[in-house]
């Protein structure tokens, strides 16, 4: 049975006013338990808006929502459960810090939840680990914690909470190369270990290129593309139309292509490109 | 030609701090540039760029901007209105709620009579494609747009010197295109300096000069083929190279001969095909 | 649900009313407040909602607005209404119960308080339509201007009046981004006694105030950085200047206050 599922969900900003705008429109899709998904589409495309409805804080105009198998909206505390299966980290989370201490930050997903007090320290610890934060860290207060690592609390303490399923809206935003590849690094390590399902909405080719194994692209509130990142990223041109281009690695495999070199589809890192270009020369015969 | 800017072994301390934020740095940028200064977090980038209009003042060592030494209480304003500072966050820099009494700002403050403003305001917008948006309500605007407003407040300064502080680092890949391709349009139509400060690499692909930052000190610098090429150096400092300059180095390592500084895809393209039929 | 407040709301539009210099506006508006306050017969108060009504029409902004603009202060009115209903003394007595009564001068003076304070409110909105807020910190400014040799800081009052309006729009997106943030994490707003939800408007205000400080920090340093240094020495690119219009329109004013206190000690 999938985790997510959603049927026919539609929803309308300021509907019957003349900035009425169809923010998502009739989406309908399945993502299974554990998988790794990655979710792009420009500024107003509706992503954020989509990944708002997973968790129940927006309501549906029409259509539904189910976690594992439930409509999640059918009562108000479904819709409330839905909040803590499904953990969302917003865009520049570390905005949402308030607590005297880093602990209790991360504490209080959990509180809310009215867990008890040892299942609330195991899972703060627990979290923090997976953040990369160490616990001496903990008696901080968060307004003192560098930039990377206040984002990386901010996330914890939504993993704190350990949703069945983590979305994720641009974690990297803002960050330096380093930076961003560490919270990378953490969320697929976190993946790995938890099992748990992970959708990533960036803005980002590259990025998502790195790490997901579905793609789905979001367009003027609708899904115009979804499948693995090999497959998706053959339809450059249409990308580049919805103003999203494809990676840079792939940008040069069809590069090759026109310049009549037999390179495979579906070469979208940079490995795999260099893969494909030293078995050119083997079969070249230059060794 | 005599370098717009003029930094000579300045260090920089923050009150609070022990360490220098700026430890001996020594930098030219030539008039008319289009320079770019790289460095991850914490490399000392953000306190360079507010030493450039005198916001920060050397711990030790000169800032000179347009031969103006930015201890000079005396020209203070002159140097604050030939170097135009856009910052990271625009909403943040946005004064008010119409555009165009948000580009007037500036030259309100220099005191210019009404129709001068009038004429600096409408060019301005007119410079960063925004003069059709001049009545409309910035925080209604997309990131892009803000920002493309947030330089049209200081290009009606009518600075000599454009210095920007991460400005795409809040925008989405739309937005940063938006911002980049004003500049490199403004740089090299109107001859104003840009220097923009980021660690996004691929922003520096249409630049003539390209600083490496670390720790507050200069690490390297040249143009931008030159500074990818050494890919190993970047990526100790925290930076990424294009996939581009990444694929060529990885194709050298096993083997290849292939030309450094290759970053459009096209290029690195032609390079890599060129390279296998001369092998072959 | 924040987004819904309507500060300062201005609704763009090419009308006489809009195109009037706003120290006109104000200046009329003062007016018409003060003679709304001499009025105090059927005639009076029919000549300020007639005036009313004009100037409204000229607007062309659409009467639902001033509807919506009255809802939030609907329990004033019935309040006074009653209150003066109940409390009049003088007058025919037409009925009474619980020892209350109700008298005919109490029907004529709670009719007379809820006319006045919907026109009293509906001319503020007129304004405020038709006016755009850096407009009218300008025209408040520029009223206030002899002030200045008093040594009262004008231009910063002014300044911090723009400023506050300017990132109204900015706080309340930014609200509610933090509340959907910790409504994710689980935090409840709704439900609960009083103390619980003061106290769990703490994630929220906590936030909120870190962000406006460090907002107040990064705009300081862009001001300075495009070299505000106060008022002095100043000038603006629209200076406000008034025009025939301007003149006709404040002279129509004069004239309806002198008509309602000539009205007045006739005690038409």
């Amino acid at each position: 049975m999938p985790t997510i599922k959603t049927e026919a969900l539609s929803h309308i900003y300021g509907q019957g006013t003349p900035f009425e705008s169809h923010a998502i429109n009739n989406i309908s899709l399945e993502i299974p338990q554990g998988q790794f998904v990655g979710l792009i589409g420009h500024t107003g495309s509706g992503k954020s808006t989509f990944i708002q409805h997973l968790n129940g804080l927006l309501q549906p105009e029409s259509g539904h929502v189910y976690f594992d198998g439930v409509d999640i909206n059918s009562s108000k505390q479904l819709r409330r459960n839905a909040r803590f299966q499904v953990g969302l980290v917003f865009q520049y989370p570390e905005h949402q810090l308030f607590e005297e201490t880093l602990y209790k930050d991360l504490a209080f997903g959990p509180r809310n939840m009215k867990l008890s007090k040892d299942e609330i320290d195991e899972r703060v610890r627990e979290a923090a680990r997976f953040a990369g934060l160490s616990e001496e860290l903990f008696s901080k207060s968060p307004l003192e914690l560098s930039g990377g690592q206040k984002r990386r609390a901010a996330i914890a303490g939504v993993i704190a909470m350990r949703p069945q399923v983590l979305v994720l809206d641009e974690p990297t935003a803002g960050l330096d190369p380093a930076g961003r590849n560490d919270i990378l690094e953490n969320i697929r390590a976190y993946h790995k270990a938890s099992g748990a399902t992970v959708i990533l909405v960036s803005h980002s080719m590259d990025e998502l290129a790195q790490i997901a194994q579905r793609l789905i692209v979001f367009d003027e509130g609708s899904i115009v593309m979804d499948g693995p990142p090999e497959k998706v990223f053959l339809h450059s041109e249409k990308l580049c139309e919805i103003g999203l281009g494809v990676p840079l690695a792939s940008e040069i495999a069809l590069e090759l292509q026109k310049l009549g070199l037999n390179i495979p589809e579906g070469c979208y890192t940079v490995s795999s490109l260099r893969d494909a270009i030293l078995s050119l020369r083997r079969e070249a015969g230059v060794c | 030609m005599k370098p717009i800017i003029e930094i000579r072994d300045l260090y920089f301390k923050y009150p609070e701090d022990e360490n220098y934020a700026i430890n001996g740095l020594s930098l030219d940028i030539p008039e008319g540039s289009f320079s770019v200064v790289l460095g991850h977090n914490g490399s000392g980038k953000s306190t360079l760029a507010k030493h450039l209009n005198g916001i920060l003042l050397p711990t030790s060592g000169s800032v000179t901007v347009g031969g103006i030494d930015t201890r000079d209480e005396e020209r203070l304003f002159d140097l604050r209105s030939s170097v135009g500072m856009v910052f990271q966050n625009p909403d943040n820099q946005i004064v008010s709620s119409i555009v165009e009494e948000d580009v007037a700002f500036a030259p309100e403050n220099l005191g210019l009579p009404s129709d001068e403003i009038r004429a600096r305001v409408d060019d301005a917008l007119r410079l960063v494609g925004m003069y059709d948006y001049r009545l409309h309500s910035p925080h209604l605007l997309s990131g892009g747009q803000k920002q493309r407003v947030a330089i049209a407040g200081v290009l009606a300064m009518d600075p000599r010197v454009l210095v920007l502080d991460e400005p795409t680092a809040m925008l989405d890949p739309v937005g940063r295109r938006e911002v980049i391709e004003t500049l490199i349009k403004l740089c090299r139509e109107t001859g104003i300096s840009v220097v923009l400060i980021t660690h996004h690499m691929y922003e520096t692909v249409s630049s003539d000069l390209v600083f490496v930052m670390s720790d507050g000190k200069l690490v390297t610098k040249g143009s931008p083929s030159e500074v990818f090429s050494k890919a190993e150096t970047m990526k100790a400092e925290g930076l990424t190279v294009p996939d581009t300059t990444e694929l060529i180095n990885q194709l050298i390592k096993a083997g290849m001969t292939l030309p450094l500084g290759a970053v459009s895809a096209h290029d690195c393209a032609l390079a890599i095909a060129s390279a296998l039929k001369k092998d072959a | 649900m924040l987004k819904d407040i309507t500060l300062g709301q201005y609704f763009p539009g090419e009308s006489l009313l809009h195109r009037l210099d706003p120290r006109t506006k104000l200046i009329c508006t003062f007016i018409y407040i003060i003679a709304l306050f001499f009025a105090g017969s059927y005639i009076s108060y029919g000549t300020l909602i007639l005036v009313l009504f004009l100037c409204a029409a000229i607007s062309k902004i659409h009467p639902s607005a001033f509807f919506r603009g009255l809802k939030p202060v609907v329990f004033i009115i019935v309040f006074t209404a009653i209150l003066n209903l109940f409390y009049t003394k003088t007058g025919r007595e037409l009925f009474g119960f619980w020892g209350l009564s109700v008298t005919t001068d109490g029907v004529k003076i709670a009719v007379f308080m809820v006319i006045r304070i919907m026109l009293l409110i509906s001319s503020t909105f007129l304004l405020t339509y038709t006016t755009t807020p850096m407009s009218l910190t300008d025209g408040v400014e520029q009223l206030l201007s002899p002030l200045k040799k008093l040594h009262v800081p004008v231009h910063e009052f002014a300044m911090m009046m723009s400023i506050a309006l300017r990132f109204i729009p900015t706080l309340i997106e930014e609200a509610d981004k933090i509340i959907n943030a910790q409504k994710a994490r689980g935090a409840d707003f709704e439900t609960g006694k009083l103390l619980d939800r003061a106290k769990a408007l703490l994630p929220l205000l906590v936030p909120l105030f870190v962000s406006a400080f460090r907002r107040a920090d990064e705009l300081a340093i862009a001001m300075e950085s495009r070299c505000y240094r106060g008022g002095v020495g100043r000038t603006r690119m629209n200076n406000l200047v008034f025009a025939a219009r301007d003149f006709i329109t404040m002279g129509f004013f004069i004239l309806l206050f002198t008509f309602i206190v000539v009205i007045l000690r006739l005690g038409l």
